[in-house]
């Protein structure tokens, strides 16, 4: 399992869409291997 | 953050098959935030917020049996499979970084030569890293709190160090870290800097407003191809992009009834670097009888200030050079906009002075 971190302060609201999209990046190009005999998961954390 | 964004994170990992968890710091360390506050009161106020310092906490915030985990700051995109990031090895090193040697080369001598740790021998030129990508221990780091704070006080101690959370950790681990390869954290300003045309399986890097609009840019490409495809990026956005055009639009206009105003019953005066004068004369159409000022020594700025005063109610003075100093002229007892203007707000792309897009992304 992949741990990531982001960390965020958003009082406005309107800065999440850039952690939104860096977060995004990292799923599109990640390829886990397949599932053999249990489901293997990446976990992605926030901080906020 | 907002009920609304929490949904859209877990959205985009659902979307992905992984799982995404919300930790608040601020209730968590509360005592921790609380003296970190008190050290950094100016961190609500620059463009770096408390927000930074959250970083510090990851290690007591995992559970137990994670020994290892992965932070990146949210300006960055992942163009290659974070898992050959998470492979790396840190035997019994606290964490991993890139060096800003490496990763900045342009804008590190200079970066360097004023930071406080590097010029007092606290951290060495060459081990100065960026804590924008991190690979960290866990294991070791669980053990630092203590550590942790006294690199806190030191830095809230000097004012006169900026990057505040990186200071922290360069001051604590800049002669005990792994360094990474530079692909984990490439700077978009150096790739641009030496124009590559290409984006490289790499993890970019933007480090701050490093963001804009221009499609012709691949590294502002490379940001929207992805932004396009969150939940952040819907009829709403362009709603809010045309009023932020619209805003501009308006502020153009009034900038143009303000000049004419401002030049009533005046002539213009130049104060210009030396290189390309006659392009600089030729986009003004600046005629015969206008003052020009230019720069070629010490004594140019008391030059200008004469000249102003001679000329107070009668010129206004346009200033064409970047960085200047312009409390110099109000403390002297000039009025900006009316007495002098900044020149450099005329040019355009068209002049080598690119348009700042970067507003118009924070708007949508």
């Amino acid at each position: 399992m992949i741990h990531v971190c982001y960390c965020l302060y958003d009082k406005t609201g309107r800065y999440s869409k850039f952690t939104g999209t860096a977060m995004l990046s990292m799923f599109e190009n990640h390829n886990p291997p397949p599932p053999r005999h249990q489901s293997r998961c990446t976990s992605f954390t926030t901080t906020r | 953050m907002t009920t609304e964004n929490c949904d859209k994170f877990s959205y985009v990992a659902g979307r992905y098959g992984q799982l995404v968890k919300f930790y608040n710091v601020e209730q968590l360390f509360a005592d921790k935030i609380e003296y970190i506050k008190k050290m950094f009161p100016q961190a609500s106020e620059t463009r770096f917020s408390i927000g930074m310092f959250y970083r510090f906490f990851i290690p007591y915030l995992l559970a137990a049996d994670i020994d290892k985990a992965i932070y990146l700051d949210s300006d960055t995109i992942v163009n290659l499979d974070i898992k050959e990031l998470w492979q790396v090895e840190l035997g019994d090193k606290p964490l991993a970084a890139a060096d800003e040697v490496r990763a900045d080369p342009f804008d590190h001598p200079s970066n360097a030569a004023s930071n406080y740790l590097v010029t007092n021998g606290f951290v060495d030129y060459n081990d100065y890293f960026n804590s924008g990508v991190l690979l960290i221990n866990i294991k070791i780091l669980r053990k630092e709190n203590e550590h942790l704070m006294d690199g806190v006080k030191f830095v809230g101690e000097h004012p006169q160090l900026i990057y505040l959370d990186q200071e922290v950790l360069n001051y604590l681990f800049s002669k005990n870290y792994l360094k990474l390869d530079e692909k984990f954290n490439a700077f978009v300003r150096k790739a641009r800097r030496l124009n590559e045309n290409l984006c490289y399986r790499r993890i970019y890097h933007f480090t701050g407003a490093g963001f804009g609009m221009d499609m012709r840019d691949l590294f502002n490409r490379l940001w929207m191809k992805y932004f396009a495809q969150t939940p952040w990026f819907d009829e709403e956005t362009i709603g809010r992009l045309y009023a932020s055009v619209q805003q501009l639009h308006v502020g153009f206009k009034q900038s143009m009834v303000n000049l004419t105003a401002l030049m009533s019953g005046k002539t213009r005066a130049f104060f210009v670097a030396p290189d390309n004068i006659d392009g600089f004369k030729n986009f003004f159409a600046v005629r015969a009888d206008e003052e020009i000022i230019t720069v070629d020594s010490q004594e140019s700025l008391n030059k200008l200030l004469d000249a102003m005063k001679r000329a107070r109610g009668k010129k206004v003075f346009f200033i064409m050079l970047p960085n200047f100093p312009f409390q110099i002229l109000t403390q002297a007892g000039f009025t900006p906009g009316k007495d002098f203007v900044n020149g450099l707000e005329f040019l355009s792309e068209a002049q080598g002075v690119p348009l700042n897009s970067y507003p118009l992304i924070q708007a949508m």
